[in-house]
Parts: C-alpha cells; sequence; structure tokens
C-alpha cells in the first residue's frame, strides 16, 4: 500500500496536465467512478484535476497560504469520506465549492489569528511567498515584490469583507461562476448575491482608494 | 382643437418615458459595482451606459471600479509551486491510507488456542478446559441434587414419639452425658417424637432451616414404654436429655453411631445409667424418619415410618 501511495505521488507533471486537462464533467466522470470504489490512483488524479480550484478558494476565502493546504486537505478528505454519497447526476464542481465552502466556514470560525492588522500586509504572508511562485512577468526583484505586496493586500482587503459578501465575490469575480451558480452554492437568491456582490465590490474600490491615497501621502 | 390635445399628449408622454429611463447619478452610482461586471439586466445596463455616456464623474467612478476589480483579479491569482500541491495530495493520501488501515487485531479469546491447528500450550488449555468443565458440572449436579432434597442426611436413634411432654425436674442431678448429647431446650429437640438431637444433626438442621429442602432421616426408635417408667427415667437423665425424658426417655445417636445403635450397645449416649437400671431396655425398633423442612423455618413436617429392617432392630436387645 506505502509502496503503491508512493508510486502514485510520484506522478509526472506531464501527467498532471495531462489529467489537469479532464476537468469537466465527462472527463472527471470515469475517474469519479474509480474513486468510489476505493481506487487511490483514481483519486489522486481527482485531486489533481481539481487541486488549484480547490486551494485558489480556499485561499481567497481564507487569506492564508497554511491556512489554505490545510483546508485543501480536509476538501479532499471529506470528498473520498463522502465520494459514495455524491450524486454523479449533479454538477461535481458544484459539489466540490459547497465542500470547499464549508470548510473554509469551519475553518474561519476556529481560525483565532487576527488577519486585519493596521499593516498594510502582514510580513510572514511576504516570506512565505515563494520564489518559484512569482510569474515570469515578476522575474524582476522590484516587480515581484511589488506582486507580493499586491497579493497581500488583495488577501487583506478580501478578509475585510464579511464572510458572506467575501464568499459572493470570490465565486463571482475569481471564480468566474454566475449569479445564479452562486445564488445555488450559498443557498441564496441571486438578488441577494447581487446585493452582496454589489456591496463587496464597492468596499474592494473604497479599501483601493484608500491604498492610492495612502501611497501617494507615502510618496 | 383635438389636433392640438392630441400632439400635447404625445410631447407629454415622450417626456415621461425619457424621464423613466434617465437615471440621476445617484442611481447611477447604485448601479455602477454590477454595471462593471456586466450584472446589470439590458434595459438597466442599457440606462447606465446613457448616463455614463452624459456624466464624466460617474464615468470616472466606472473607472474605478473596473481598476479595482482589475487589481483584485491579478492579486488574486494562486501561483503556488508545485511542490505545495505534491505535499498536499501526499498528505492526503497519507491520511486516507492511515484511516483505511485495518483496525488492530483485537485479543485472542480464552479458548482460542483449543481451536489453533497447532499450539505449545494447546495441552494444558484443553486439561484446564476440561477440568473446568467438570468442575462447573460437579457445581450444577450439587446444587440440583441439594434442591431436589434426594440426599440423605443423618441416621438417628430415636424413641417412639409419646404427644405429652412432662417438664423435668430441676433439682435432678445430671449424669455425665455423652459428648454427642446437647441441652433440651434447644428447639432442635422435637419433644413430640422425643428425639434429641446431637450436635451434628443439630448443625445440619441448623442449616437445614434456613433454606428449604426436605431433609429425610433414618431413625432407630425404641419401643413405646408406659409413662410412669418414662418419668422415672427422666429423672434419672441428665438435664441434657430433659426432653428425651419428656418423650419417653429418648435417646438420641447421632448418624455416625448408628452402628452403635444397630449393635445394640447399652452405652448408648443419650441414655442415662440410672434409667438403665430402673428399666431394663426396651426392644428396638428401627424407624425411618423423615423431614421436611419448609420454606417456613418454624414449620418442619416429621415423617416417621417402620423401617423394613425393623425386625432386625428389635431382635438387637434380644441379643444383648
Amino acid at each position: 500500500m506505502t509502496g503503491e501511495l508512493a508510486q502514485l505521488c510520484l506522478m509526472t507533471d506531464a501527467h498532471a496536465r495531462a489529467a489537469a486537462e479532464r476537468t469537466d464533467q465527462a472527463g472527471l466522470a470515469p475517474l469519479i467512478a474509480r474513486a468510489r470504489t476505493g481506487d487511490a490512483g483514481a483519486f489522486e488524479e481527482l485531486m489533481i484535476c481539481t487541486q488549484h480550484k480547490v486551494v485558489a478558494t480556499a485561499w481567497r476565502l481564507l487569506g492564508d497560504r497554511e491556512d489554505a493546504r490545510d483546508a485543501a486537505q480536509e476538501v479532499y478528505l471529506r470528498v473520498f469520506k463522502y465520494l459514495a454519497r455524491y450524486d454523479p447526476a449533479q454538477d461535481f464542481h458544484g459539489w466540490l465549492y459547497r465542500i470547499t465552502l464549508n470548510v473554509c466556514r469551519d475553518a474561519a470560525r476556529r481560525r483565532v489569528r487576527a488577519h486585519a492588522g493596521s499593516e498594510w500586509f502582514t510580513a510572514p504572508e511576504r516570506e512565505r511567498e515563494p520564489a518559484a511562485a512569482r510569474p515570469g512577468a515578476h522575474a524582476d526583484a522590484e516587480a515581484a515584490t511589488l506582486f507580493a505586496q499586491q497579493r497581500a493586500l488583495v488577501a487583506q482587503a478580501l478578509q475585510t469583507l464579511p464572510a458572506k459578501e467575501r464568499a459572493a465575490l470570490v465565486l463571482r469575480d475569481l471564480e468566474g461562476l454566475s449569479t445564479e451558480e452562486v445564488a445555488s452554492l450559498l443557498r441564496s437568491r441571486p438578488v441577494t448575491v447581487r446585493s452582496q456582490i454589489s456591496s463587496a465590490r464597492a468596499k474592494i474600490k473604497r479599501y483601493c482608494d484608500r491604498l492610492l491615497q495612502k501611497g501617494g501621502r507615502h510618496d | 382643437m383635438i389636433e392640438r390635445l392630441t400632439r400635447r399628449l404625445t410631447q407629454w408622454r415622450a417626456a415621461l418615458r425619457r424621464d423613466r429611463t434617465a437615471l440621476d447619478c445617484t442611481r447611477a452610482l447604485e448601479l455602477l459595482p454590477l454595471h462593471a461586471a456586466g450584472d446589470l439586466r439590458t434595459d438597466a445596463a442599457q440606462r447606465v451606459a446613457q448616463h455614463l455616456a452624459a456624466c464624466a464623474r460617474c464615468r470616472a467612478e466606472a473607472d474605478a471600479y473596473a481598476a479595482s476589480r482589475a487589481w483584485l483579479t491579478e492579486g488574486a491569482q494562486v501561483l503556488f509551486e508545485d511542490e505545495f500541491y505534491d505535499g498536499l495530495r501526499a498528505e492526503v493520501l497519507r491520511q486516507i491510507a492511515r484511516d483505511q488501515r485495518p483496525a488492530p487485531p483485537q485479543r485472542a479469546p480464552l479458548f482460542a488456542p483449543l481451536f489453533a491447528p497447532t499450539g505449545r500450550r494447546a495441552p494444558a488449555y484443553v486439561l484446564a478446559s476440561v477440568a473446568l468443565v467438570v468442575l462447573v458440572g460437579a457445581v450444577v449436579w450439587l446444587a440440583r441434587a441439594r434442591h431436589d432434597g434426594t440426599t440423605p442426611q443423618s441416621v438417628a436413634e430415636v424413641n417412639e414419639p409419646t404427644p405429652a411432654a412432662v417438664p423435668a425436674s430441676p433439682g435432678v442431678t445430671p449424669q455425665t452425658p455423652s459428648p454427642t448429647q446437647i441441652k433440651p431446650d434447644d428447639n432442635q429437640n422435637d419433644p413430640r417424637t422425643g428425639v434429641v438431637a446431637t450436635a451434628d444433626q443439630l448443625a445440619q438442621r441448623q442449616r437445614a432451616s434456613s433454606r428449604p429442602f426436605i431433609k429425610p432421616e433414618r431413625v432407630l426408635a425404641n419401643t413405646p414404654r408406659p409413662r410412669g417408667a418414662a418419668a422415672d427415667n427422666a429423672n434419672a437423665a441428665s438435664a441434657a436429655n430433659v426432653s428425651a425424658a419428656n418423650a419417653s426417655n429418648a435417646a438420641v445417636v447421632a448418624a455416625g453411631n448408628t452402628t452403635a445403635a444397630s449393635a445394640g450397645n447399652s452405652s448408648v449416649a443419650a441414655r442415662a445409667p440410672g434409667a438403665q437400671d430402673a428399666t431394663p431396655p426396651a426392644p428396638r425398633v428401627e424407624i425411618a424418619r423423615i423431614e421436611f423442612q419448609t420454606a417456613d423455618p418454624n414449620i418442619r413436617i416429621i415423617w416417621l415410618a417402620p423401617a423394613p429392617d425393623a425386625a432386625d432392630a428389635r431382635t438387637e436387645p434380644n441379643r444383648q
């Protein structure tokens, strides 16, 4: 079992990219069917296909890298546990989003760490930013620093939002879901989701305006 | 006149339609967050667009919304390294493998070696198991036998019972009693039957009285004698033999003394020497005494009947 897991963990990036291409519902269906039978290899392929989405959502909702990792682990453990209850007729991504939202909500409740500070960005977040994660456009050290600062500011800006508004904004603007899909995931009405999104966007704009004003004064 | 009114009505409707479609800045600013990402319906989006085309201030606000949205989208990119995802998957699979690991084996049952094909301690377990089964069976059998009352308890020698009981004279000096004799005031001695129980018998009766079971006894009894002689014998008897004297010179031999009783030994424990001098020993009759102890310790059913070998017992005194 351990050898099998080790072999599965050594999947190449090419395999991961090939698996990531099968992210639509039809492409995931065979993987889901195999994973429901306890196939660890199929489940890992399923993780590879969806891990970026889960991690990104968790990071955007929680604003911290380690919290996002823990939340993603919990998400996949729940997926493995309750995969037998999943109805193949429904959207797997929606089911996955719902689990992610629940896990992040629970994590946010348990979290005692205060992300809201007086600083513009938290130093640990900047230090944890890996060099390999920086895109090629930010190869320059100064540009990379600015990008990391922007990421920290965005994370902080998102954390200033109420939980429901943050979830609606992340799903609608950053995950690209429609208002109806967001309403379905949040178990709310589209009108309510629109109101939450509108309020969240206005708050983000005001946050940016304050940043620009502070930046102008610092300059 | 009518044409003029119709023209005025048309102009008024057009003005009303223009006012309805036009937006003021307050309403436009409220709709700008939704207009920035195309979340407005078609008609509302057209009105906002018309207002933005005419209002520079609202247009600047719309540009600010677009910039903040772009800033948010760019800064919210998740660009973690591959090792991050590799570690995530490895940790998830490790936890899944750990949770799916079979539970630790339970402790083997006590008699498992009996059913093992081979084992060093198998013979010892076999012997221990057989001994345990035998022990349990014996305990169960004994419990059932005691409950049914089929186990014989004792055999005693008694005189034939007389219904009348005469109190003993307190001035009589008792003869040396046998060690097996007991005091007459003991409730275990039956004044009606003239039975003087020994200590062992009393102990058995005490145990019997504490639990309801039937206790049969096999006794040897002397033949009845006249009442006056019995009173004389009572005067000569020891204090321990008061009830025996009241009950027509009774003498009780414990169960272990049945050989002496059957052999016609004159030194029977309960028999006083004075009584022997006054009256010749009566011929003995062996009777069977069966006692039934009921649930009530104060109620005991005693049944006396001639034993089958009563004739032999009756001839014993003649041999003496």
